[in-house]
This record gives C-alpha cells, sequence and structure tokens, in this order.
C-alpha cells in the first residue's frame, strides 16, 4: 500500500479525533456532555491496552502461550479492591488538589521537595521506554503495510526523515492545543478523555475485526483452529507449564500495580474523575472490555504461525494477516486501531508526565533559583508545554536505539516494574499512619537501584553498551552479584528483578518508618490521608500551620498565579465558608492552608509548598500541635456523632407522634362520619313522618283508606328507624364488648336452613333460582356460639344476596361443607360484584352509605361490619370474593367444636408436660 | 449511652462487612487465578483448551459479580 495514503489516512483520523475532542470538551464545559461522562470515564481507563496489547499480545502468546494474559487478569483482579484503593485515591485528590502520582506521596510524606523530585524522576524513567514502544510500534506497522516487511533501523533517518519523529510532533501539538490551556491542573480535560474513550472503541472493533476474520473466514472457529496447531504449540495452551507458577504470580502483581499506579492510568482514573460513583460503572465495563479484546489474541497467534512464514515477527501477526490475504481494507482498518492504541497511551502518558515534571522538578527547581520573588502563571504553562516536548524527543531517542532491538512485551514489563516500586510507599500514605519519609526515600532508592541492576542493566548489556562480562562473572567476578541471577537465585527474568527490587523496597520502607521519627507536618498529613472520608469536608481546618504571613503577600502570590478573577472568586467562597480571612493584615492557619491548595492545583504541591514557604516566616511543627489538634478533632468528631444519633433519635420519635396524630385524625374522622351517616340516615324517615302526621293533622277530613295507606308508611319508617337505631347500638355493644355471645352447642347447617326457609317467600317472589350444595357430611357438624347471632349472620348475608342478584336470570348459589378443623359456607350472587378498590372497605361501617358512586339501596350499611363482628366473636373468618359485574361470593370459616377442643387439649398437654 | 454505641457500632459493621466482602472476593480470584488452582485444568474439552474455559468463566462471574456488587444501590451505599 503506498505510505503517503496511511499517511493521509492516519492524519486524517488524528484531525478527526482532534476535531471530536474539540466538540466534546466545548459540549461538556456548558454542562452538555455528548455521552454520559460515566461511560467516557470508563471507557477512558482501557488506554491500559497500548500497541502492547494490540501487537504485542498475539507475539507473547505465539512464544509463552497463556502468559500474555497475566497484563489483563491482574488488573481484572484489582477490580473488587478498586472501591477501596482508587476512591480514597480519588477522594484525596479532590480535597488535595492534587493530579499526579509523585504530589501524592511527596504531600503525604511532609510535603518532601526531595521526595517529589526522586519520585517524578524515576517515574519517567521508567515510563520512558513504555511511550517508546508505541512509537516503535507505529513505525513497525507502518513498514509492514507499505512495504511488507520491517526496515532497518537507520541512524541516517532520525529526526526529519522519520515519521515516528513527525508522530512525536503532531502529538506534542495536540497536548498543547487540547490539554494545556488553562493553569489549573485539575481542571478536567473533558476532550481528551472523549479521544481516548473513541480510541478505545477503535482499537476495539479493529481488533475483533482481524479475530472474527482469522476465526471465522480464515478457519471454522476457535475448534478449527486448535485442532490444526501443532502438538508443541498446543502444548502451550493445553496447560500452564509446571514452572510458569511463580512467573505468572510476579506477573500479576507487575500488572495489578500497573493499572492503580501508571502515570497514564493515574491521569484517567484518579486525576480525571469528576463523580466517585463512576468507579461503580468502570469496575465492571473494564474487565469486560479486557475480555473482548483478549478473546482472539490466541487464534490470531495460531491462526498466524498456521498461514505465515516462520521468519515474520509474530507482533506483526494483526497486520500481516489480512495483508497475507489481500484485505487491503482490513489491514488499513487493524492499522488505524494499532495507532490509535499507541497514541491514546502516548498522549495520556506524556500529560502525566509533563505536569509530574514540570509540577515536581521544573518548576519547583526555577522557584528555588528566583528566590522569593514572585512568579506568574505562565511559568508553569511554558515549563509543562517544554516537557511535553521533552518527554516525547527522550522517548524518540530511547526508541531509536535501545526499543528497537526488544520484543514490546519486554519493555513493557521492565516499565511495570518501575511501577511497581511505588506500591509501598503509596499503599503506605493511603492505610497506614506511621509511614514515614524516610521508610517512603529508603524503599523508592533501593527499589529502583535494585530495579535498573537485575532489570535495565542486563538490557544495556543486550545492546551492547556495557561488558558481557558483568552479566556472566557478576560485578568484579563476584558471581552471587550477578544481574540476572542475584544471591544465587534462578528465577524468570522479570520475576527475578521483580522479586529482589520489591523485596528490598518493602523492607527499607518499614524498617525506616518503624525506626525514624515523624514529623508533626507528616503526621498531619498521614491522618488527613488515612482518615480521610471523615476530614474531607474540612480539611482545611486540620492542617496545622505555625508561622506568620501577610494577607496582602499572600494574595499577590496567588493571583499572579491564578488570576484575579480566579483568587477573589477562591476569597468569596472561603469567606462563605469559614468567615474573614485575615486579622490585622496577618492571616491564619486556615487561609494558607486554603491557598496553598489552590496553588497545589496549578503547580503541584511541591511547588504550591515552596511559594508558601518562601514568603512566610514559618515555623516547625511539633508532634504535639498535630496531637493536640488531633484530640479536638476526635473530640468534635464525637460529639458530632452523638448529635447525628441524638437528631436520628428525635426524627424517629417525631415520626411516631406524626402517626400516632394521622390515626387520631382518621378516628376522628370516622367519628364525624358515624355521626353524619348516622343522623342522616335518621332524618330521612323523619320527614317522611313529619309530612305524613301533617298532611293527616291539616286534612281531617282526609279518607279513611288514605289515612290508613299515611299511617302505614308512618309505621314502616318507624320500623326503619327502629332498626337502625338497634343496628347502631348492636354494633357499639358488640364492639365495645358489652354483648357476649352464648356459648352452647349449636348446629350451623341447622341454622343455615332455617335462615333459607325464613327467606323463602322473598326468594320465590323475586324468582331466583337458588342453588343449594351441601356437602355429606356437614349436618353432624357442630360448633360452639350463638344461634340467634348465627342466624342474623346468615339472614343478612341472604338478604344482601337476594338484594343484589341479577335482576335478569337470578340466582344464587349457597354452598356449605366441612374440612377437618371449620365449617365452611359460602353465598354467592350472579349480581354486578364489588370493584376490587371496594373489596377491603366492605366491612367498614356504613361504606355502602358512604359509596357515592352507586345509586343507595336499601339498609343500614351495618349488616356485614355486624356480621363480620359476630363471625369474629365466634372465632370464625368472613371473607369476600368479587368479579365486577360477574357476582360476589361470601365466605365464611367457623372452626368446629371437635377441632377447638382438640387444640385446648393439646396446649393443656404440652403447658402440663414443661 | 449504650444505644449510640451499639448504633454507631452496627453502621461501621456494616460497612467494613461491605469492605471485607470486596477483600473476600479479590482473595478468592486471586487464589483461583493462580497455581496451584490453574494447574488442574488440563487437555481439551470440547476442542478448546480446558484452561482457556477454567480462565474465561473465572473472568466471567467476576464481571458479573462485580456488575451485581456496584449496580444495586441499596448495597452500596456510603
Amino acid at each position: 500500500m503506498a505510505g503517503w495514503i496511511i499517511i493521509l489516512i492516519s492524519l486524517g483520523y488524528l484531525g478527526l479525533l482532534f476535531v471530536l475532542a474539540h466538540f466534546m470538551d466545548k459540549r461538556a464545559r456548558v454542562g452538555k456532555h455528548l455521552i454520559k461522562y460515566k461511560w467516557v470515564y470508563a471507557l477512558g481507563i482501557p488506554v491500559y491496552c497500548t500497541a502492547w496489547t494490540y501487537y504485542g499480545s498475539v507475539g507473547n502468546a505465539v512464544n509463552d502461550g497463556w502468559e500474555f494474559l497475566t497484563i489483563y487478569i491482574g488488573p481484572l483482579l484489582t477490580m473488587p479492591l478498586w472501591w477501596i484503593v482508587m476512591r480514597k485515591m480519588i477522594r484525596i485528590c479532590e480535597v488535595q488538589r492534587i493530579s499526579t502520582l509523585p504530589d501524592l506521596i511527596s504531600l503525604r510524606y511532609g510535603k518532601s521537595l526531595t521526595i517529589s523530585v526522586l519520585s517524578s524522576v524515576l517515574i519517567v524513567l521508567g515510563i520512558i521506554p513504555y511511550i517508546s514502544i508505541q512509537l516503535k510500534s507505529i513505525t513497525n506497522s507502518y513498514e509492514i503495510l507499505a512495504y511488507g516487511a520491517y526496515q532497518d533501523s537507520n541512524m541516517a533517518n532520525l529526526f526529519l526523515n522519520d515519521t515516528a519523529f513527525y508522530l512525536s510532533v503532531i502529538l506534542a501539538l495536540f497536548i498543547i492545543l487540547f490539554v494545556f490551556r488553562s493553569i489549573e491542573t485539575t481542571d478536567k480535560h473533558f476532550g481528551m478523555m472523549g479521544a481516548i474513550a473513541i480510541d478505545s472503541v477503535v482499537k476495539l472493533v479493529a481488533f475483533i475485526a482481524v479475530g472474527v476474520y482469522v476465526t471465522y473466514v480464515l478457519f471454522n472457529g476457535f475448534g478449527d483452529i486448535f485442532s490444526q496447531i501443532d502438538k508443541e504449540t498446543l502444548g502451550k495452551f493445553e496447560h500452564l507449564p509446571e514452572s510458569s507458577g511463580i512467573e505468572w504470580f510476579f506477573m500479576l502483581l507487575l500488572s495489578m500495580s500497573a493499572i492503580m499506579l501508571l502515570p497514564r492510568q493515574f491521569q484517567v482514573t484518579v486525576a480525571e474523575n469528576t463523580n466517585e460513583n463512576h468507579l461503580k460503572t468502570a469496575i465492571w465495563v473494564f474487565p469486560l472490555y479486557l475480555l473482548l479484546i483478549n478473546i482472539f489474541v490466541v487464534p490470531i497467534a495460531m491462526g498466524g504461525k498456521l498461514l505465515l512464514p516462520a521468519s515474520i515477527d509474530p507482533d506483526s501477526y494483526v497486520l500481516a494477516i489480512p495483508l497475507m490475504s489481500n484485505k487491503e481494507g482490513l489491514a488499513l482498518f487493524t492499522f488505524i486501531g494499532g495507532f490509535s492504541a499507541a497514541t491514546g497511551m502516548i498522549i495520556v502518558s506524556t500529560i502525566s508526565l509533563a505536569l509530574i515534571l514540570s509540577n515536581n522538578v521544573i518548576v519547583p527547581v526555577i522557584l528555588k533559583s528566583l528566590e522569593g520573588r514572585n512568579i506568574y502563571s505562565s511559568l508553569p504553562l511554558r515549563s509543562r508545554r517544554l516537557a511535553v516536548f521533552g518527554i516525547l524527543i527522550l522517548a524518540y531517542l530511547y526508541y531509536k536505539f535501545i526499543a528497537d532491538r526488544f520484543p514490546l512485551a519486554s519493555i513493557g514489563l521492565i516499565s511495570f516494574a518501575a511501577i511497581i516500586q511505588f506500591a509501598p510507599a503509596v499503599l503506605g500514605a493511603l492505610f497506614w499512619k506511621d509511614a514515614n519519609k524516610q521508610g517512603a526515600m529508603s524503599g523508592l532508592i533501593i527499589g529502583f537501584v535494585v530495579w535498573g541492576y537485575t532489570l535495565v542493566i542486563p538490557t544495556v548489556i543486550e545492546v551492547g553498551l556495557l561488558p558481557e562480562s558483568l552479566m556472566h562473572d557478576g560485578p568484579f567476578g563476584i558471581g552471587w552479584l550477578r544481574p540476572e541471577s542475584l544471591f544465587g537465585s534462578s528465577l524468570p527474568f522479570i520475576a527475578h528483578g521483580t522479586l529482589w527490587s520489591l523485596f528490598f523496597n518493602t523492607l527499607a520502607f518499614f524498617a525506616a518508618s518503624i525506626f525514624t521519627e515523624q514529623s508533626g507536618k507528616e503526621r498531619n498529613q498521614a491522618e488527613l490521608y488515612v482518615d480521610i472520608y471523615q476530614y474531607s469536608t474540612k480539611s482545611a481546618e486540620k492542617l496545622v500551620w505555625k508561622g506568620e504571613m501577610v494577607y496582602q503577600d499572600l494574595v499577590k502570590l496567588a493571583e499572579n498565579l491564578l488570576g484575579k478573577d480566579r483568587m477573589a472568586e477562591a476569597i468569596d467562597n472561603y469567606r462563605q465558608r469559614y468567615g474573614e480571612t485575615h486579622q490585622d493584615g496577618v492571616v491564619d492557619a486556615k487561609f494558607v492552608n486554603y491557598t496553598e491548595r489552590l496553588l497545589s492545583g496549578a503547580v503541584g504541591s511541591a511547588s504550591a509548598h515552596l511559594l508558601i514557604s518562601s514568603m512566610a516566616k514559618e515555623d516547625e511543627i511539633e508532634l504535639k500541635d498535630v496531637i493536640v489538634l488531633l484530640k479536638e478533632t476526635s473530640e468534635t468528631a464525637r460529639l458530632n456523632e452523638e448529635l447525628q444519633y441524638k437528631s436520628s433519635q428525635l426524627r424517629r420519635q417525631a415520626d411516631e407522634l406524626e402517626e400516632a396524630n394521622e390515626r387520631l385524625k382518621n378516628l376522628d374522622k370516622e367519628k364525624d362520619d358515624f355521626i353524619s351517616t348516622v343522623t342522616h340516615e335518621m332524618r330521612t324517615p323523619l320527614t317522611a313522618i313529619k309530612a305524613f302526621v301533617e298532611i293527616i293533622q291539616d286534612n281531617p277530613e282526609i279518607e279513611e283508606q288514605e289515612r290508613s295507606r299515611f299511617l302505614g308508611t308512618i309505621n314502616d319508617e318507624i320500623d326503619r328507624m327502629t332498626r337502625l337505631i338497634n343496628q347502631v347500638l348492636d354494633m357499639e355493644k358488640l364492639e365495645s364488648g358489652a354483648t357476649t355471645i352464648a356459648s352452647t352447642t349449636i348446629s350451623p347447617y341447622q341454622i343455615l336452613n332455617d335462615s333459607i326457609k325464613s327467606l323463602e317467600h322473598l326468594i320465590l317472589s323475586k324468582e331466583i333460582k337458588l342453588n343449594q350444595q351441601f356437602g355429606d357430611d356437614v349436618n353432624s357438624v357442630e360448633i360452639t356460639g350463638d344461634e340467634d347471632r348465627l342466624k342474623q349472620v346468615f339472614i343478612n348475608l341472604i338478604s344482601n344476596a337476594i338484594k343484589y342478584a341479577s335482576e335478569e336470570q337470578p340466582f344464587i348459589t349457597i354452598q356449605c361443607e366441612t374440612d377437618q378443623s371449620a365449617l365452611i359456607i359460602s353465598i354467592t350472587d350472579n349480581g354486578r360484584g364489588i370493584k376490587k378498590e371496594n373489596m377491603t372497605r366492605i366491612f367498614e361501617k356504613f361504606f355502602q352509605a358512604r359509596d357515592q358512586t352507586r345509586k343507595k339501596p336499601k339498609g343500614t350499611g351495618l349488616g356485614l361490619s355486624i356480621s363480620k363482628k359476630i363471625i369474629e366473636l365466634h372465632k370464625g373468618t368472613i371473607e369476600v370474593t368479587s368479579e365486577w359485574q360477574k357476582g360476589s361470593t361470601f365466605i365464611i370459616r367457623l372452626p368446629t367444636s371437635s377441632y377447638i377442643q382438640a387444640i385446648e387439649e393439646e396446649y393443656e398437654q404440652n403447658f402440663n408436660s414443661r | 449511652m449504650q444505644g449510640v454505641t451499639v448504633d454507631f457500632f452496627y453502621i461501621d459493621n456494616m460497612k467494613s462487612k461491605r469492605k471485607m466482602t470486596l477483600v473476600a472476593v479479590f482473595v478468592l480470584f486471586f487464589m483461583l487465578l493462580n497455581t496451584p488452582f490453574l494447574s488442574i485444568p488440563d487437555g481439551m474439552i470440547g476442542g478448546l483448551p480446558a484452561l482457556m474455559l477454567y480462565i474465561g468463566a473465572c473472568w466471567v462471574i467476576l464481571i458479573a459479580v462485580m456488575a451485581y456488587f456496584f449496580t444495586n444501590r441499596n448495597r452500596h451505599k456510603n
């Protein structure tokens, strides 16, 4: 494929990415994210998958079987710990306005400039090789696509005739234009995150496209590939080699620390986080992404081995297979996928390294040389931009002179081994209050020395920069100091280097922390870090600072760096939260700490501390100062907890009172309803009686027949009133317990029959079809109860059934059956039924009278309430089932005498046997 | 004051229980995806390496556990 086409398409892709990044950034700044930021955030984390993943995993799989997976299983395993570790880091960085790993470490260990510079230099040294392999992968893949094979590394091509050089310049410009525009390092880079998320999607889709092509077009699925591969290669995938357990373990450790501590991972996961809850999405999306991008690694590796000549480098299989099949479009797409994997990594790593170098090395060094003179916002910005070019040129030179001679994976792993050296200091900072500066420094220095000796020196020897005798005989002929076999140990290269460097690092960290004193300043920060959730909202109050500083000096310093508007806004915020900023022109510790945190957001904690120290007459903080503050803090915390508890108690009591009040209101309303209903029910007959009496009184000449009819109506109305009064009294007695039911042995079946007989004439007169279904043994069932009361219930229910039965083809079914414990009587009509929403209210007093949705029927509305009460007094239950417009069924369950007797006997036996 | 102690102990206990669960999940899968457990799958199952199926299953289960743990809001309030 013509080189200019590849370059044009790559530039087009980068251009499109820049435009999208700009657009996404613009939208996000006005709060209108193109897609929810939690997804952008979750897809930003796969920046972890670089060209190493894209090309190197396949090469690694061909050579070492499943071992390539350790780089992804490690991060997968850390996912459950993210909520504990990463969330804490995010919170600390948010509160302390930290944006880089060296800032996180140096601030915790007494704002130490030494630690800040040391860790920054070590990180840059560890990561430059990693960036260089991205340049290598882009150049290699370009050469394969353009020329069909790698070109010899030619030093004559250095700089102006080299694609990698131009790429470095373009990426540097992108970072300067899109990222380093504002001085605030804690500002979120939405555009950059958007671009990285797009990169993640592109590289995933491209890799899967090649995978599907190899697995399902060139072969017939996974099984087909495995069936065709030679035994030796298959053996690497059938089981884990016995000796590889140790290497596997150390590789997991390396990748576990890498996912949390690599500068680019710190940048996207911690510095670019806008909401801790976004972690919850990333925690499952990221491992899913890793799973998808790894599914086709082995098929591509095996497919390449089966289809390509042995001379082809396995790192290039991903591209070589589509090229071999003359699928130029797929090859180009695959190239773009690899290109996006590499550029994404280069962009984010360069940003984070530039921030680290600028904040922790360049700016502090310049500040020292300025000796207290003011600095302006242009200084940190320029130093960052300078660092971007510096880093990319260093990476380019490393690629040209060293990285080009090694496989992608081995250089990547050396970088990982460098990053794990930060693990003791970082974990100690987050979880161990006694960890101190001496411990962190000793651990880092010793760890990196051993890392350099066991992992970097062998690489340098291989390149020919050091004599080979050092490798074989050890320094000065001391065999047990051989770089690849320290103390005579025989381990795989990476496991060996990681084991010894981490061992000495951890040992030095703990030993120095235990045997040396912690300063007051360190203790102060230790408390803030370890207990960050306790202090996160009020950290400025919880920092001890002793000294004297003039308000105007401090404000001027901050204004020079942050701008007048930003500082005025910050001072306003401070006043709203804490009150006055100074007294008699002198600021207090709280305002100094507040301003220092603001400055940290712009120039990093080390430079911010230097700036403050250069202007203030600072006194040494003693441990006792911190202890006094801690006591106050813990006392305040305890009081706060007590207050919270008491407030929750009060809230609970208030809720209970409200509930009781609500109940009383309901009862009051029920009483009002009851009175209103009863009086309303009585007023109707009274009005009728009064009217008829007046007619009779005013018309003495009225005919006898007419008079007799009126008197009959008066009598009916009086009966109705009497019935109502009787039922109200009855209900009241039943509810108050004033009425007791007789306890005689009765036959409900007999009572039911009598009730039916007494209503027979009514049933006949309404031409209702009566269906009686009585079980065989129901006539022998007896219960203990009150015959009259039960009859009252049965008559009430049957009368209701008659009243509500359908006017066309009315029928009523009365069933009576028994189970071992009770007699079950059900009365069914085919009337209009009860609406679902009224089912629970049907037994309420006067429900039918209150129900305004239907035509008012005859009756008092107390019948069902009284029936329910009577059945309950017989230890029975009554319930209703109904279907609207189809009828209702009332079911009564009355426990039999024999059942009650059996229960009582059983209870008595149990009681006596105790 | 007894009530105060018990109440806060309960809250702290719940938070630490969540953390313990996460740590336990980490330890379990760290063991499952290391030797000697990784040495157990051997040979081929249905034309595919047993080791691949084993690692794939562990991977999918861990994703499912994490998704369940962190998408269930009531379970994970802090």
